[in-house]
C-alpha cells in the first residue's frame, strides 16, 4: 500500500493569554511533535481523552489550523509550505467531516445549496449537472432527492451528519478527516452513520482518518489505531494488535475502560482507573507526559522522554517500561 | 434522477419566510408598520395635496385671503392682544385644503407643509440609513473577517468618531459644512442640499451598526460552517457572500427601522437648530421652529409635527423589534453602546 498523506514532527502551539493577563503569556502545546504516515485504503483511528489534541491535529491536517512545526506531505504534495490560496484546488482531495453538524452546516442555506459547494468550488458544472449529483450523492447517504429543498434544522442528528457527508464525498476526494462523527450522535445511529461510512470507503475507495474518544467505535472502524495523550501519540500499530496486547500503560487503561457486553468475561478481566486529570498541556510534566498517572512509573519516566519503537515487532510505543 | 418527483416538491419554508410569517402573526408590528405606512403614504401625496389645495406651502403669503362660512378671513390677522403690533396666523379651520392646521408665522398652510416636511424627513432619514448600513456593513465585514491590521485599523477610525457624542458630532459637522457645502474628490454638495443632512446622519451612526456587525461576523468566522467552507476550498469572497453575509442580514434588516426612527430624531434635531434642511424647505424639524414663536396663540403649528415625529419613531421603533423577535428570537440586539 502506498503512503497516501504523510504528517512528520507535526507541532501546534497556541498562545494563551496576553502580555497583559496575570499570567503573562502562555504557551500551549496542543500538538507536540506527531509523526504519522496513512497508507491509501485504510483507516486510522486516532483516539484519546478529551483535550489531548487529537480534534487539533486533524484540523492541522487539513490546514484549517496553521501548524508550528512540521511538514504535512499529501498526496507527494508538499501541503504544510503552500498558502491557503494555493491550497484551494487541492482541498477538493482532501476533505473534512466535523463532530457536530448543525454547527457546520450554515443554517440560512438548502441543503442541495450546502452539498452542491463543493462542487461549484471544484467541478465545472453545470446548474443542471449540479442538480443531478446532489440527488446522486443524497441517495449515496441514504436520504431522498428531494431532501434537496430543505434546511439543515428540518433533520435528525443523523440525517445531518449525512448531509455533512455527502458535501465531503460530492467532489471525489482521497482522503476524508473524521473529527468525532458520531459522538454528537445517538448509539442506535451511531451505528448506522459507521456502517454508512464503512459502505462508502469500500464504493469510493477512501481513506479515513477517524477520531474518535470512543474505543469501541474506532474498533469498529479502523485498520489502525492512534493513541494520543497530551499532545503526542503514545502508541501506533494495527488495531488487533494493539487490542490483543497493549504495550503503552495508557492505552491498556483506555481498552480496559472498553464496556464489555459479555457478563462472564466482564467479571473476569480487570479495570485499570487511572487516577489524577490530565495535566494542563501549558505546563506538561517532564520526562513522560504520562508519568504522573502511570501505574508503573519509575524514576527514568520522570527524567527522561520516550520516544516511540517498535514493540512486540509489531505496534510503536513510546514507553521505557513497554508492557 | 426523475425529474417528476423533483418537480413535485413543495420547496419547504426557509428561515426567511418562517421570519415573514411570524411577523405577519405580530399584532403590534402589523399595526406599527401600517401606521408607519399611512403617514408616508400622506406624505407622498404632498404634491397633490398642494396642488388641490391651492394653498402656498413655500412662500410667504402675508397678505391672503379666504373663504370660510361664506365669510372671506385674512391668513394674517392683525394682533389684537398687547401693543397691537405685529400678526397672527389663522388658526386650524379643521376644513381640508383650507388651511385645515391653520398657518404659521409666513402665512404658509400648515398642513401642506407637515407634509412635505414629512416627504423630507423620511427622505433623509431613508437615505442615511442606507448610506450608514452600507458603510456599516463594508467596515464590520473587513475588520470581522480579516481581522489583524484591518481590524485595528477601522476598529481605531470607529472608536474616534464614537469617542464624539452624536448630537453633538453631527451639530458641529453641520455649523462648519452648512456654510459652503462638502467638495471631496468628484463628491460635491451644495450648502442648502438635502444630501448634506443625509450625508452627516449617515456618517455619525455607522459605529452604531458597525460594531455589532463586526462582532457577529467575528463570531461567524469562527464557526464550524465557516471552518467548513474553508476546508472545502472556497475563497474569502465567497465565504462573506454565501456564508457570513446571509447570517449578518438578519441584524442589518432588525436595525433598518431602528436606524431609520434614529436618524429622523436626529434629523428633526439639526432641523429644529435651523442647521439641517434650509428654509425654504420644510422638515418638521423646522415646523417646529416655526411653531415655536406661536407656541401660546397657534400651538398647532408645533404640536402637528411633533405629533407626527412621536407617532412615526413609534411606530418604526416597535416595527424594529417585531423584526427582531421575527427574525431570530433569541437575538439580543440593541442599539447604542451596550
Amino acid at each position: 500500500m502506498t503512503v497516501l498523506y504523510e504528517a512528520k514532527n507535526v507541532s501546534k502551539r497556541f498562545t494563551v493569554g496576553s502580555r497583559f493577563s496575570a499570567t503573562g503569556k502562555l504557551t500551549l502545546n496542543a500538538v507536540d511533535n506527531v509523526s504519522l504516515s496513512i497508507k491509501a485504503g485504510e483507516t486510522l483511528g486516532l483516539v484519546g481523552e478529551s483535550g489531548c489534541g487529537k480534534s487539533t491535529l486533524g484540523r492541522c491536517m487539513t490546514r484549517l489550523y496553521e501548524i508550528s512545526h512540521g511538514t504535512l506531505v499529501f498526496d507527494g504534495d508538499d501541503i504544510s509550505q503552500k498558502s491557503l490560496r494555493q491550497l484551494r484546488p487541492l482541498r477538493a482531495k482532501l476533505q473534512m467531516v466535523f463532530q457536530d453538524p448543525s454547527a457546520s452546516l450554515n443554517p440560512r442555506r438548502r441543503v442541495g445549496d450546502l452539498i452542491g459547494e463543493p462542487l461549484r468550488i471544484h467541478a465545472k458544472m453545470n446548474h443542471r449537472e449540479i442538480a443531478d449529483r446532489v440527488s446522486e450523492l443524497l441517495t449515496l447517504v441514504g436520504l431522498s432527492p428531494d431532501h434537496a429543498t430543505r434546511f439543515q434544522h428540518e433533520f435528525s442528528g443523523g440525517q445531518r451528519q449525512r448531509i455533512g457527508i455527502a458535501r465531503a464525498i460530492a467532489v471525489n476526494p482521497k482522503l476524508i478527516v473524521l473529527d468525532e462523527p458520531v459522538s454528537a450522535l445517538d448509539v442506535s445511529v451511531q451505528a448506522q452513520i459507521v456502517n454508512l461510512l464503512a459502505d462508502l470507503q469500500e464504493k469510493l475507495n477512501l481513506t479515513y482518518v477517524f477520531i474518535a474518544h470512543d474505543l469501541s467505535v474506532v474498533r469498529q472502524v479502523s485498520t489502525r489505531i492512534a493513541v494520543m495523550y497530551l499532545g503526542s501519540i503514545v502508541e501506533i500499530g494495527n488495531i488487533e494488535d494493539i487490542f490483543a496486547k497493549p504495550a503503552h500503560p495508557y492505552t491498556q487503561a483506555l481498552i480496559s475502560a472498553v464496556p464489555e457486553p459479555d457478563i462472564k468475561k466482564a467479571g473476569m478481566r480487570s479495570r485499570i482507573i487511572l487516577t489524577g486529570d490530565v495535566p494542563s498541556p501549558v505546563n506538561p510534566p517532564s520526562g513522560c507526559r504520562f508519568h504522573p498517572r502511570c501505574p508503573i512509573a519509575q524514576d527514568r519516566c520522570r527524567m527522561e522522554r520516550p520516544v516511540l519503537r517498535v514493540h512486540n515487532s509489531k505496534q510503536q510505543a513510546a514507553c521505557h517500561f513497554p508492557l | 434522477m426523475s425529474e417528476v418527483v423533483l418537480n413535485t416538491v413543495i420547496k419547504s419554508r426557509g428561515p426567511w419566510a418562517t421570519a415573514m410569517r411570524r411577523l405577519w402573526r405580530d399584532r403590534a408590528a402589523m399595526a406599527a408598520l401600517t401606521c408607519f405606512l399611512i403617514i408616508l403614504c400622506m406624505c407622498l401625496l404632498a404634491p397633490v395635496y398642494a396642488g388641490w389645495s391651492h394653498a402656498e406651502p413655500f412662500k410667504s403669503t402675508l397678505d391672503a385671503t379666504i373663504q370660510i362660512n361664506g365669510q372671506t378671513v385674512n391668513v394674517m390677522e392683525q394682533s389684537t392682544e398687547g401693543l397691537g403690533l405685529g400678526y397672527n396666523p389663522i388658526g386650524p379651520t379643521w376644513q381640508l385644503g383650507n388651511y385645515f392646521l391653520g398657518a404659521d408665522n409666513q402665512g404658509r398652510d400648515v398642513m401642506s407643509r407637515l407634509l412635505y416636511g414629512g416627504l423630507n424627513s423620511f427622505l433623509i432619514a431613508g437615505a442615511a440609513t442606507v448610506l450608514t448600513l452600507f458603510f456599516a456593513t463594508l467596515i464590520g465585514l473587513a475588520a470581522g473577517f480579516f481581522g489583524g491590521v484591518v481590524d485595528a485599523v477601522l476598529s481605531r477610525v470607529l472608536d474616534i468618531l464614537w469617542a464624539f457624542p452624536v448630537y453633538l458630532l453631527a451639530i458641529s459637522l453641520s455649523i462648519v459644512l452648512i456654510a459652503h457645502g462638502i467638495e471631496i474628490g468628484p463628491i460635491t454638495i451644495e450648502s442648502g442640499s438635502l444630501w448634506l443632512p443625509i450625508f452627516i446622519i449617515g456618517i455619525v451612526y455607522i459605529p452604531y451598526v458597525a460594531r455589532p456587525v463586526r462582532g457577529q461576523v467575528m463570531s461567524l468566522r469562527q464557526s464550524e460552517f465557516v471552518m467548513a467552507a474553508i476546508g472545502l476550498g472556497a475563497s474569502n469572497s465567497r465565504i462573506l457572500l454565501r456564508d457570513i453575509l446571509p447570517n449578518v442580514a438578519t441584524t442589518l434588516i432588525v436595525f433598518i427601522p431602528l436606524m431609520m426612527a434614529l436618524n429622523m430624531l436626529t434629523e428633526s434635531a439639526l432641523s429644529f437648530l435651523s442647521i439641517g434642511v434650509q428654509a425654504p424647505d420644510a422638515s418638521w424639524g423646522t415646523i417646529i421652529q416655526d411653531g415655536q414663536g406661536l407656541l401660546y396663540s397657534r400651538p398647532m403649528v408645533a404640536l402637528a409635527p411633533g405629533l407626527a415625529i412621536v407617532l412615526s419613531v413609534l411606530a418604526l421603533n416597535v416595527l424594529g423589534d417585531g423584526l427582531r423577535d421575527a427574525l431570530d428570537p433569541r437575538s439580543k440586539i440593541k442599539l447604542g453602546r451596550g
